[in-house]
């Protein structure tokens, strides 16, 4: 009983968090999206079928929710020094065991099984929600979608239980841990096993096949049997230890102040901060999926599909510009700003250092990604053209994105008001470029003369946002949005 | 030039007015007590006269200045403490307060070593601010407001979570620094630590300033205290 109570709590806590990052409308929203994104999969299925094989498909789709399990579990291990980081202080459920007799093998355990549920709930229910309303169009069957839904719960109960054991374990063996998953990678690539077969084999995968309910069980029992153990190396009596580090600050203070010398000291308060609290791995992930995706998605079109067109590197370049917007959320977000009140810092100060450092990982993510999608699609001959409009595009939303949201992105892009005012300022510009992009092939000497000239207005335009941010954002203080 | 001049200053949240038409002048070398029950508009105050938020109606300068149009150069001139502050967590001490040294436009270096040792941080240089016990983030935030040496300083509680030895040394800094013509503004709650410390109060009650005078002034009768005063005043 006691159990389910903290079960309820901790969802409860849960959330409040995620509400406090995002907005009370994000769960709603993220959910609708899922839905969305898997009824267009399942209402092209017909379509999709004529290019990859069914088997195929479930493969790749019970390996994603493995690996979905695996981020989770490897996210939440990362998650105190997310709130570390916003809040100054994390104070969860999970800690009530310093000062309640309960032990913390037990609230672990507890914070294993909710953040399985709340992730099911969330993400796997609402994909087959999806593939059910597509159901109502192209012949999917009811028993179909619900061995689907099992098998996928399944593929990602083993992929969370496995993460959280590692982490579990790394957090008390350290690099040994390290030594030997990095052992046993280095043996299972040169051991010469045949990685598709193996990939066939994941029992899940087997379950959907062959209906088997006795694997059903038997993964059930194997990952409830790995989140349990993972509670055993929980430490009874945690000794948090403390954290040093050596003076870094002024040296990258050296180095920033050269570049950007008014904005030196934020940026490099950022940067220490980023790098140590190992949030710049989440930031560079958040900001490099979606644009995968993109990849995979007008794979998806020009090769499953079948469209007469193809999407050139300049497209690519225009869509940089639209996800842009998640690094300067994450960017914006993840940082406890109220310090800065009481610093002769003002809100648009830090607004445009923000800035610098999402110019900074447009240039180390989105450069290289254009790149190597100019590479495989054999457009390298396009590459200055796509590194321009991409340059000029991001730099346009981020500068409106600023003006309009300021450091509290998250919470006013949920704003409708705010969310109308950024879509009419930038959609038509996305919607422009994507023409562009296509009309390149046809008349590349006048689609260069109209993104040069679109890309100045980009730029002036940019200039007056950024002005303005001053007096937008002038007096403000600074608090958790 | 008076370091603290307030006319009407109001500060309306919606419905809700935090701070009614406050009207007070600080003199150089005061140590001033802002007191107050919960509520009451004290840290609206201190926030709005040190720049962090803006009035809705009124006017206050601060060594001069208008907080309201020139919120930075406020902030600049002056020290803030304010009652609860995380300092960045992955960043250590030193280098939180060669950041906040650095804002300031300091030399490198400027100072903070000198605030290290009075606080008796040396051992915690190197020590992220996350693993600080709540003592010691005081210690830091109070470095960091004391770093560019200012005139003025506005305090929300600055001996909370502070050991003993170091409230010791900080009063004793404090009455040094006002009796060296700089200018403090405290807001508190420990009535005896105003009592002592203090030059004149202000209480201040649903946002009015209800009283503003020396201990002297603001007695009834002979051996009267602050408590006496503040239970008789804010709950008339």
């Amino acid at each position: 009983m006691l159990d389910l109570n903290i079960l309820k709590l901790m969802f409860k806590e849960e959330f409040r968090l995620q509400a406090s990052f995002f907005n009370r409308s994000y769960f709603l929203f993220s959910s609708l999206t899922i839905v969305l994104f898997t009824f267009i999969m399942g209402a092209t299925l017909p379509m999709l079928r004529r290019a990859v094989a069914i088997d195929d498909l479930l493969l790749v789709a019970h390996w994603v929710l493995l690996f979905y399990g695996l981020g989770v579990g490897g996210f939440a291990m990362f998650g105190d020094r997310i709130l570390e980081r916003r809040f100054g202080s994390v104070s969860l459920l999970l800690a009530s065991g310093y000062t309640l007799p309960i032990r913390f093998m037990r609230l672990f355990f507890l914070f294993y099984i909710k953040d399985t549920l709340y992730y099911i709930f969330f993400t796997i229910l609402p994909m087959i929600l999806g593939l059910a309303l597509a159901s109502v169009f192209v012949p999917i069957s009811f028993s179909s979608l619900l061995f689907l839904f099992v098998s996928l719960t399944m593929s990602f109960l083993i992929g969370i239980s496995i993460s959280v054991l590692l982490f579990a374990v790394l957090a008390r063996l350290g690099a040994v841990m390290l030594v030997i998953a990095a052992a046993g990678g280095s043996y299972l690539w040169f051991s010469g096993i045949d990685v598709k077969v193996v990939a066939a084999q994941l029992p899940t995968l087997v379950f959907y096949h062959s209906h088997s309910f006795f694997l059903v069980l038997e993964v059930l029992i194997t990952s409830l049997a790995l989140g349990t153990l993972s509670s055993f190396f929980i430490k009874e009596t945690p000794t948090p230890h403390e954290r040093k580090a050596k003076e870094a600050f002024m040296r990258t203070l050296r180095l920033t102040s050269r570049l950007v010398s008014k904005y030196g000291p934020m940026l490099s308060k950022d940067i220490i901060d980023l790098v140590r609290s190992g949030i710049i791995f989440p930031v560079i992930l958040t900001f490099l999926t979606p644009l995968l995706f993109l990849y995979a998605v007008t794979w998806f079109v020009e090769s499953v599909m079948l469209w007469d067109f193809s999407f050139s590197l300049l497209f690519y370049a225009a869509m940089v510009g639209f996800f842009c917007t998640l690094l300067y959320s994450w960017l914006s977000n993840i940082d406890i700003s109220e310090c800065y009140n009481s610093l002769p810092l003002s809100m648009p100060h830090v607004i445009r250092t923000k800035l610098i450092l999402f110019l900074f990982f447009i240039c180390v993510v989105a450069v290289p990604y254009l790149v190597a999608v100019g590479y495989l699609k054999g457009e390298m001959y396009l590459l200055w053209i796509g590194i321009f409009i991409m340059f000029t595009v991001s730099v346009y939303v981020g500068s409106v994105l600023a003006y309009l949201t300021g450091l509290f992105t998250n919470s006013y892009l949920l704003d409708a008001k705010i969310l109308l005012l950024f879509s009419l300022a930038v959609v038509p510009v996305l919607l422009a470029e994507t023409l562009l992009s296509f009309y390149y092939p046809v008349n590349s000497n006048t689609s260069t003369i109209y993104i040069a000239g679109l890309g100045l207005v980009l730029v002036a335009a940019s200039i007056i946002f950024l002005d303005r941010l001053g007096d937008r954002w002038k007096g403000k203080l600074f608090r958790i949005a | 030039m008076l370091p603290v001049v307030i006319n009407s200053l109001t500060k309306r949240f919606g419905e809700l007015t935090a701070v009614d038409n406050l009207n007070l002048t600080i003199q150089p070398g005061e140590l001033f007590g802002f007191i107050g029950p919960n509520g009451a508009g004290k840290t609206t105050t201190l926030q709005m006269l040190s720049g962090q938020i803006l009035p809705t109606s009124g006017t206050a300068k601060v060594l001069g200045i208008d907080v309201a149009s020139d919120p930075i150069s406020v902030k600049a001139a002056i020290g803030i403490v304010p009652e609860i502050e995380y300092p960045p967590s992955f960043l250590t001490v030193e280098e939180y307060l060669h950041f906040a040294a650095s804002v300031r436009g300091l030399p490198e270096n400027g100072n903070v070593d000198r605030w290290i040792e009075f606080f008796g941080l040396e051992e915690k240089c190197e020590t992220m601010c996350m693993s600080l016990s709540k003592g010691q983030k005081k210690k830091v935030t109070l470095s960091a407001a004391l770093l560019h040496e200012p005139r003025m300083l506005f305090m929300d509680e600055p001996f909370l979570d502070l050991d003993p030895l170091i409230q010791r040394k900080l009063k004793a800094w404090l009455l040094d620094f006002v009796s060296g013509g700089g200018t403090v503004f405290l807001s508190t709650h420990i009535l005896e630590l105003a009592e002592k410390l203090c030059t004149r109060v202000g209480i201040i009650d649903k946002g009015k300033l209800v009283a503003v005078g020396s201990m002297e002034e603001l007695r009834s009768g002979a051996g009267e205290d602050l408590e006496h005063i503040f239970v008789r005043l804010v709950s008339a």
